[in-house]
């Protein structure tokens, strides 16, 4: 049992979930993976898609052995900022494999079709995609056009992952354009499912989240019950400030802020759970006082660890 | 590190397909496959590897038979995430600094060939580039018993474009015939190649070693096993003084060197002793590493088995006058 009066600071936990927005988002990334299918998958900003797409690498069983055999079925980047170069795709791509000695762009290009083939490239996922500007989709289909082609004659999958708004799924109107490029491109896209918006999560899946909150602060809140409050926590955040679509579904990064704030002013108070005045708080915070200017005239306290003292 | 998981942060740090380093390989067929392997133009990582050192453009080939102490083979090692040690063992640097006592020997002390020398066979059994193929006067493969190849003669069967200059022209025809000298490290061509005609190196003629250069080559093999294998600055002085004794026996200076020419043997100390220059010297004066070891003097050695003793006394009682054994005067009658 923990002593609140010797408590060492709030911890917040990293952790990934596999939350249900989770499921649905890496399920269908592994479809694309596995179907070598194109799609552009959408999701509002703070779902939990980087996590996603970062937890899907991990587990794909890429690996480097030292016989020169090397295996990395995903390739995930994020899309590169403030260029349209498209050496700037594929120098980001380059570095998914490791570090590649510099060589001029032409030498580069038809590396990375090689590489990619030799580490059996099988899907392609590019994060943040909503920025990629023209000459980087092009690049991409060349790439991709290249690999299918002799002699290595692979299919690829390409998830372009991009944050959406409201309903709006990004590059659904570029690729319906006339142009000869985005005709290729539609082409190419999977015929039952090309633009996806995986939904956040809903009061019964929040409820499931808050229930494995609860065992992962179980150390730091032995009497923690969470999924008590999933009623006003859902409601608290799907108001139109942190939910500004209407979607009527909570993100992952908003339910994390929440609970960690609520723990974090429970932490401070030593109690072991949570009451409504604390979870009120910290709603008053994040949605009332979200925009608020705070004049800061002191030196904030920052909790270190103390050292325990023999 | 067997094999580097995405989640470990050496996957970011290591070059996209790595190679290790296989008993008695030579640093530069390291080079050579991690350029293979990864796709690269021949001398892509030499290339790399001398950037990341600042060294300048005299870093070549013969820098890797005996690395200088500003070549650090550690920015390779993390390449490739293998051991440094391992790395080091691909050259004669741990060898020649055994022998000549002092951590950075000078190449000149080892006059290592330059030259591209290596044997198709092993080419084609698994791009092998035996370092031995590096040691001063060896030109065969004791695995394979073939000689060591190196000129492509891809040239010969070409007309070289005419000058107008009589003198040019036939130079340009002599230099046809000679053929295609190889590097090791030809920017623009593929690793393991010639560098004019592509031809792989694995594919080069396999001419059979003459029996009588097999055996030479064993001999100078035998020197240099022993001076690396066990071999110290002690060794390296009563090489040389076995030759000056040798020539003085002979009545000498010269002596007919494994080129067939005539050359005078001069040697002032073994600190300052080619070991190459020594060992072509050695062989060609017909002596074998077992004259040096059979000149070493017998290590003293005792039983351990038992403690044995003499008591002076001439009366004891335990022990009979210079016996060796206490047990001697008790089982006395």
């Amino acid at each position: 049992m923990t002593n609140p009066s010797h408590r060492p600071p709030f911890a917040p936990q990293k952790v990934f979930l596999e939350t249900a927005f989770e499921q649905r988002f890496q399920g269908l990334l592994r479809h694309a993976w596995h179907n070598r299918s194109w799609h552009v998958i959408a999701a509002l900003p703070g779902s939990g898609k980087s996590l996603g797409i970062q937890d899907l690498v991990l587990r794909s069983g890429a690996r480097k052995q030292a016989t020169g055999i090397t295996s990395l079925p995903v390739v995930a980047i994020r899309s590169p900022k403030n260029t349209t170069r498209e050496q700037a795709l594929g120098v980001a791509l380059c570095a998914a494999f490791g570090t590649v000695p510099s060589m001029n762009w032409q030498v580069r290009r038809t590396w990375l079709v090689k590489a990619m083939a030799r580490a059996h490239v099988e899907c392609i996922i590019i994060d943040d995609a909503q920025d990629l500007p023209l000459p980087h989709l092009a690049f991409l289909k060349e790439l991709t056009d290249n690999l299918a082609a002799l002699p290595y004659q692979r299919q690829v999958g390409l998830c372009l992952v991009a944050a959406a708004i409201g309903d709006l799924v990004p590059f659904k109107e570029t690729f319906a354009g006339p142009e000869m490029l985005w005709r290729q491109f539609r082409r190419r896209m999977d015929a039952e499912r090309p633009y996806c918006i995986i939904q956040g999560q809903t009061e019964e899946e929040m409820r499931h989240i808050l229930t494995t909150f609860e065992e992962i602060y179980r150390d730091q809140f032995p009497g923690l019950r969470l999924h008590r409050w999933t009623k006003p926590i859902f409601t608290w955040l799907t108001h139109p400030t942190l939910d500004p679509d209407a979607t009527g579904r909570v993100t992952m990064d908003a339910l994390t802020r929440f609970v960690t704030g609520a723990l974090r002013r429970a932490y401070e108070q030593k109690a072991m759970d949570v009451n409504e005045t604390m979870l009120e708080a910290t709603a008053e915070l994040m949605i009332l006082r979200r925009d608020e200017v705070v004049a800061i005239d002191d030196v904030l306290a920052e909790e270190f660890p103390q050292e325990e003292e023999e | 590190m067997t094999i580097i998981q995405i989640a470990d942060p050496a996957w970011e740090t290591t070059f996209p397909h790595r190679v290790e380093a296989r008993p008695e390989e030579w640093l530069g067929g390291i080079f050579l496959r991690c350029d293979e392997d990864n796709g690269w133009d021949s001398g892509t990582t030499m290339t790399t590897f001398v950037r990341a050192l600042h060294l300048d453009k005299t870093a070549r080939s013969m820098s890797l038979v005996l690395p200088p102490a500003s070549m650090d083979l550690r920015p390779l090692a993390g390449w490739l995430a293998v051991s440094e040690q391992s790395l080091l063992a691909t050259t004669y640097r741990v060898e020649l600094s055994r022998l000549y006592e002092t951590p950075h020997p000078h190449p000149q002390l080892f006059s290592a060939g330059i030259g591209v020398h290596f044997c198709p066979a092993c080419m084609a059994e698994g791009r092998m580039l035996r370092r031995s193929f590096l040691l001063p006067h060896v030109c065969c493969c004791s695995r394979h018993q073939l000689r060591l190849q190196g000129v492509c003669a891809c040239s010969r069967s070409l007309v070289p474009p005419k000058t107008g200059f009589a003198i040019l022209d036939s130079l340009a025809q002599v230099s046809y015939e000679a053929g295609v000298l190889q590097k090791w490290f030809s920017p623009g061509s593929q690793p393991f190649t010639c560098r004019a005609c592509g031809l792989d190196w694995a594919h080069f003629p396999r001419v059979e070693a003459d029996p009588k250069l097999l055996v030479r080559e064993q001999a100078i093999l035998a020197w240099y096993d022993f001076f690396f294998s066990t071999g110290t600055l002690h060794a390296l002085n009563q090489a040389v003084q076995m030759v000056r004794r040798t020539l003085e026996q002979r009545q000498s200076k010269s002596i007919k060197v494994l080129s067939g020419r005539l050359s005078q043997v001069t040697f002032s100390t073994a600190e300052k002793t080619s070991l190459g220059r020594l060992v072509e010297v050695l062989v060609s004066l017909r002596l074998s590493p077992d004259m040096i070891e059979a000149e070493e003097p017998a290590v003293v050695w005792r039983p351990m088995n038992r403690q044995v003793f003499y008591c002076s006394l001439p009366d004891c009682p335990h022990m009979r006058s210079n016996s060796t054994s206490c047990e001697a005067r008790r089982n006395e009658p």
